[in-house]
């Protein structure tokens, strides 16, 4: 029988040589289309075909897939497209496509080493919830909505998922608004309860779980606005005067759903 | 692995040796690892609690890009040194191998570099939010791949001092290219998705 | 690096004790695996004796709750993982390097490594009942009950090291029998010439490798959360601890394929053997093993119907669910063509088989009833998945175990079970399968939940309760009644001879029990059914002139692969750093290093020592 090398096609030196030259070159130009912003719209499908290519060029000719018997490119194949299958399926169930998730701005801006926001690393299990919000230094760049003149401002939930549809919310110190709260989701029943930032949040939707009776927010002092209970399909609102400062996060007080449903609620002067 | 036996001119049923279907039955199975580690990167990403370090405030791209290209450079320096034990060629098998862990190493330096700006300058580790827990766990498990591959290459240019690498045109080198190239093409792909896509959707 | 070698000598002896630790001899693996894996199935069966116990009535406390929570935590793990699958795994060494006419698996020493890591793992698993709590958390362990804070102690940690060790010999061993069955069949026989039951051994090997890594991650991630407090399953932290059931249920369902594939195989095999004709079907047969496997991994959430997933999500795992019912009918229909007109044997093994037919069509019956998402609401985490586990597990996966163990104990000892002491375990255990796991549908309907430590009267299920307990008085007795079959037999029974059953399969061509080379000359394949084909024309399998599947042939006789012990020390490396990283980082630094010298030692010694043989 056969042993494994009998190709009359063998890649030469030179061949690889010339290939790591070209994966060199892609990832130089990777490197450099990070900074031409015409093309940030289609940068995903852009960097997914740049990284196929570099994958296949080192799989076909240095692994030799190219060359030798198709049995190693069904092992390997096989694996490559179950692994995708499994990631893509997870992040569908997840709803981590989009949407202020994976693939979505980041809310923070450029890269700014001077920051030193942060000795406040904390380890363990604590919430490590720094208060301050000047990470984000032009919050217009988000994808958050902004208050305009009208002083309403929506939020609603991501489908049939346990979260918000944005997670951070603006309003002008001092201003009068209307939060308008659409519960999108199919089957679930939310509300949305302004709380200051910290702590707070995780206690009051603790305490919020015996208060079936009264939409399942808790009577705490330390509630600043919320809405009642809405069901599946329904919109409901609450008008209130923003605090003219501090730090805030809303949250949904259903019980079960504070752990993934809540927000981080901007004051800006 | 320079495991030699008496008996590697059996015949098989499809005339491939056994050790290259097992290496390559396995390459298929660490795809579901790294597969599973990515999809908890991606499925995590952007639900750590606000006020934390996030990717692109820490994610340094000129540098990463550098040890990319390293790790690039160290495949083509391993295919290099198994054209050269194919043909019969120690002396500059051992060269090219050496470079390959060379540079391996150098990428590991980098990572080591990463990893301590991270916690030092932005106070990141792994317990500090999710996107600490799953960075510092996908590329450290990826980084413990490429210590594993290093030990293997230097493995193999210490026994090619004692031992006859050029049977079977080199299989065992074979195989160690073959982990090697796959821990470069996980790398690949570690970039794109941790690093490349979410600083370029941000910027 | 040479001289580890020369200080200790390599072991050349194939019998005592040491030549049953140093073996790569793949019929001694699988007696070893067979032996071992029956013991823990014995613990496994005791463990849910007393639960049984415990539920016998309402309002009991035979045991405290705490030590009912690791009972049936660890009833599950220890017949899934200690008990089935290496019990399917000493069939796959006993028996499919003879059926493809090989002379030992691909990677001898590999195969040891799978026994040996399986061995420790599984006594480090059952050492947490010593050592402070077994886990506890029940056997698919959610989070974040399983976080140390709720879950404090060593006993989860004995799950996530444990479980991540019995991984690397379920992997090691796949990868293993994928290369085999790919690489070494006979000359003429072609992938649509095997037996259905190495086919089966291909698939599952697949499912193996894939899935086991998906577990892996999870345990890692549970890991360190756990040991390092990192945030994977943290939801303070943002996380989300469905992620967990998705990664374990990615695992899951293929893993529940690997159980139930073997056993399908193995009746696959005995159905003809006992109704003296061809299966029906082959081709079909094969196909649907093959759908199976990969319509597997489109399934898995049904497990999670009742987490809140949404609409659109149930319906589409409900829906995948129902069509991946459909090549296990196909099957199912296959199996009763192959007996219908046949001249039917009703010798042991063939009750087992056909009792797996009964019993797994009923377990089915209950799946499919899962698979309907909102029905699955009534019955999620009640009794009436229990019943469905077991009548598809045991009535499935161990009746097909015990019909290859009536099957292949002539091969593997050279002496027939008593046919009778068999038809009376048999009876035994279908009877007590029945009384205790059928009750379980009426108590699941009736609302009774799963994992229930007690329960009061006022809700009506003492009757089935106590039922069900006395069913298992009859499964013990049928246990034991095998048991003393074995005991017996080993001894006592009667001589075999090469093919007892008149069968239709390679291995029952040589001597029982083969020789150390199973194959004087290694066969030239034909046909399917090639040694049946052999008996009916009278010719002689077409000896292969001059070349063999492994090994040379010459002066010094067949050359096999030599003992080694260098498995047995990776196995007792991995084992000390898995401990290690429980109770001592620097003991686990110990192990990381013996198995490090273990692989070293092991890639420097040839497979077959020089002067052997």
């Amino acid at each position: 029988m056969a042993s494994s090398h009998e190709e009359a096609t063998h890649p030469t030196p030179a061949t690889y040589a010339k290939i790591a030259v070209t994966l060199g070159l892609i990832t130089a130009f990777e490197v450099l289309i990070l900074y031409v912003d015409a093309l940030t719209s289609f940068i995903i499908p852009i960097f997914i075909i740049l990284s196929t290519v570099k994958f296949a060029m080192v799989a076909m000719f240095y692994m030799h897939l190219k060359f030798d018997n198709k049995l190693f490119t069904l092992f390997f194949a096989s694996g490559v497209i179950l692994a995708t299958f499994v990631i893509f399926c997870l992040m569908l169930l997840f709803g981590a496509i989009g949407n202020g998730r994976y693939g979505s701005p980041e809310v923070a801006t450029e890269i700014s080493h001077t920051e030193t926001h942060s000795d406040k690393a904390h380890d363990s299990t604590d919430k490590t919830v720094t208060t301050d919000s000047d990470y984000d230094t032009d919050a217009s760049k988000t994808n958050d909505v902004v208050v305009a003149s009208t002083s309403i401002i929506e939020i609603g939930t991501n489908g049939d998922q346990l979260s918000f549809d944005q997670t951070k919310m603006s309003a002008q110190a001092g201003e009068q608004v209307t939060v308008s709260f659409v519960n999108s989701a199919g089957a679930q029943q939310h509300n949305w309860v302004l709380v200051p930032a910290g702590p707070a949040r995780l206690e009051i939707a603790t305490l919020g779980m015996t208060a079936a009776t009264t939409g399942w927010v808790p009577d705490d002092h330390r509630i600043i606005a919320h809405t009642n209970l809405i069901n599946p399909g329904e919109t409901g609102e609450v008008s209130f005067q923003v605090p003219s400062e501090g730090s805030y996060e809303f949250v949904c007080t259903f019980p079960g759903h504070s752990f993934t449903m809540f927000g981080e609620f901007e004051i800006t002067q | 692995m320079a495991n030699i036996t008496e008996h590697m001119e059996h015949e098989t049923t499809t005339g491939l040796d056994h050790r290259k279907l097992l290496i390559w039955a396995f390459l298929g199975s660490e795809c579901m690892f790294f597969g599973s580690l990515i999809a908890t990167y991606l499925v995590y990403y952007g639900q750590g609690l606000p006020g934390t370090p996030t990717p692109v405030q820490v994610l340094d791209i000129p540098t990463t890009s550098t040890s990319t290209f390293v790790l690039l450079m160290s495949s083509f320096m391993m295919v290099m040194s198994y054209n050269s034990i194919s043909k019969g060629n120690v002396k500059n098998f051992r060269i090219w191998i050496l470079c390959t862990a060379i540079l391996g190493a150098t990428f590991l330096g980098f990572q080591f570099y990463e990893f301590k700006e991270f916690a030092t300058h932005y106070g990141l580790t792994p317990r500090t939010n999710l996107f600490g827990t799953t960075f510092f766990t996908t590329t450290g498990f990826h980084g413990a791949h490429v210590t594993v591959g290093v030990i293997w290459l230097m493995s193999l240019f210490f026994y090619s001092f004692k031992g006859d690498l050029t049977k079977d045109h080199g299989l065992m080198v074979d195989i160690a290219a073959l982990y090697w190239h796959f821990v470069d093409v996980v790398w690949i792909v570690i970039f794109t998705m941790i690093y490349l896509i979410p600083v370029g959707v941000s910027s | 690096m040479a001289s580890i070698s020369n200080a200790l000598r390599r072991p050349t002896s194939t019998t005592g004790v040491w030549g049953w630790i140093t073996t790569v001899d793949h019929k001694k693996i699988g007696i070893m695996y067979g032996i071992s894996a029956f013991s823990f199935f014995l613990i496994g069966g005791l463990e849910a004796f007393i639960i049984r116990l415990q539920l016998a009535r309402p309002e009991h406390a035979l045991v405290s709750p705490e030590i009912y929570s690791q009972l049936f935590t660890m009833h599950a793990l220890t017949m899934i993982f200690l008990g089935v699958m290496p019990l399917s795994a000493a069939f796959f060494n006993l028996v499919i390097p003879l059926m493809i006419g090989a002379r030992d698996v691909a990677f001898p020493r590999l195969n040891a490594l799978s026994l040996w890591v399986f061995i420790l793992g599984a006594l480090m698993f059952q050492s947490g009942w010593v050592f402070g709590g077994a886990p506890n958390a029940g056997w698919f362990a959610y989070a974040p009950l399983t976080s140390s804070t709720f879950s404090p102690g060593h006993g989860m940690d004995y799950y996530v090291l444990g479980l991540g060790i019995l991984g690397v010999s379920s992997v090691a061993a796949a990868l293993n029998f994928i290369v085999t069955i790919i690489n070494m069949r006979a000359p003429g026989m072609t992938l649509m010439k095997m037996p259905v039951f190495v086919w089966m051994t291909l698939v599952t090997s697949v499912l193996l490798v894939t899935a086991f890594p998906v577990i892996t991650v999870g345990l890692i991630e549970l890991f360190l959360d756990r040991t390092f407090g990192f945030h994977f399953f943290n939801p303070a932290a943002g996380a989300d601890p469905v992620l967990w059931q998705h990664l374990f249920w990615v695992f899951g369902h293929p893993e529940v394929y690997i159980l139930i594939l073997p056993a399908m195989g193995i009746v696959t095999e005995v159905l003809p053997t006992f109704s003296k004709k061809p299966l029906f079907g082959y081709p079909v047969i094969v196909l649907s093993g093959i759908s199976i496997g990969f319509m597997g991994w489109a399934v898995w959430s049904h497990h999670m119907f009742t987490v809140g997933l949404g609409p659109i999500a149930n319906s589409v795992f409900a829906l995948t669910t129902m069509t991946i019912a459909v090549p296990t009918g196909v099957k199912i229909f296959n199996w009763i063509a192959t007996m219908w007109g046949g001249n039917i044997e009703l010798k042991t093994p063939m009750l087992y088989s056909i009792g797996f037919i009964f019993l797994f069509i009923i377990g089915g019956l209950s799946g499919v009833m899962h698979a309907i998402a909102p029905s699955d609401a009534q019955q999620q985490d009640t009794y009436f998945i229990v019943a469905h586990v077991h009548y598809v597990l045991f009535g499935g996966s161990m009746f097909a175990i015990m019909s290859g163990i009536h099957y292949w104990f002539p091969k593997a000892s050279g002496r027939m079970l008593s046919e009778s002491i068999g038809k009376v375990s048999f009876w035994l255990m279908f009877i007590g399968m029945n009384v205790t796991f059928f009750p379980m549908h009426f108590l699941g309907m009736d609302g009774m939940p799963r994992r229930q430590y007690t329960y009061d009267s006022s809700y009506g299920w003492d009757f089935w309760n106590l039922v069900a307990t006395i069913g298992v008085f009859f499964l013990a007795a049928g246990i034991i009644a095998f048991v003393h079959n074995f005991f017996r037999s080993i001894r006592k029974g009667e001589v075999a001879g090469n093919d007892p059953w008149d069968a239709r399969t390679l291995e029952w061509s040589m001597a029982s029990p083969p020789p150390e080379y199973n194959f004087a000359v290694i066969p030239t394949v034909s046909s399917r059914d090639a040694f049946w084909e052999q008996k009916q024309t009278g010719t002689t399998i077409k000896e292969n002139e001059g070349g063999t599947a492994y090994g040379e042939e010459g002066n010094h006789g067949i050359h096999m692969p030599s003992p080694s012990y260098w498995p047995l020390v990776v196995a007792i490396g991995l084992t000390i750093s898995g401990n290690g990283l429980m109770y001592s980082f620097p003991a686990a630094g110990f192990g990381v290093f013996l198995t490090m010298v273990g692989i070293y030692a092991w890639s420097m010694e040839p497979a077959t020592a020089p002067d052997n043989h």
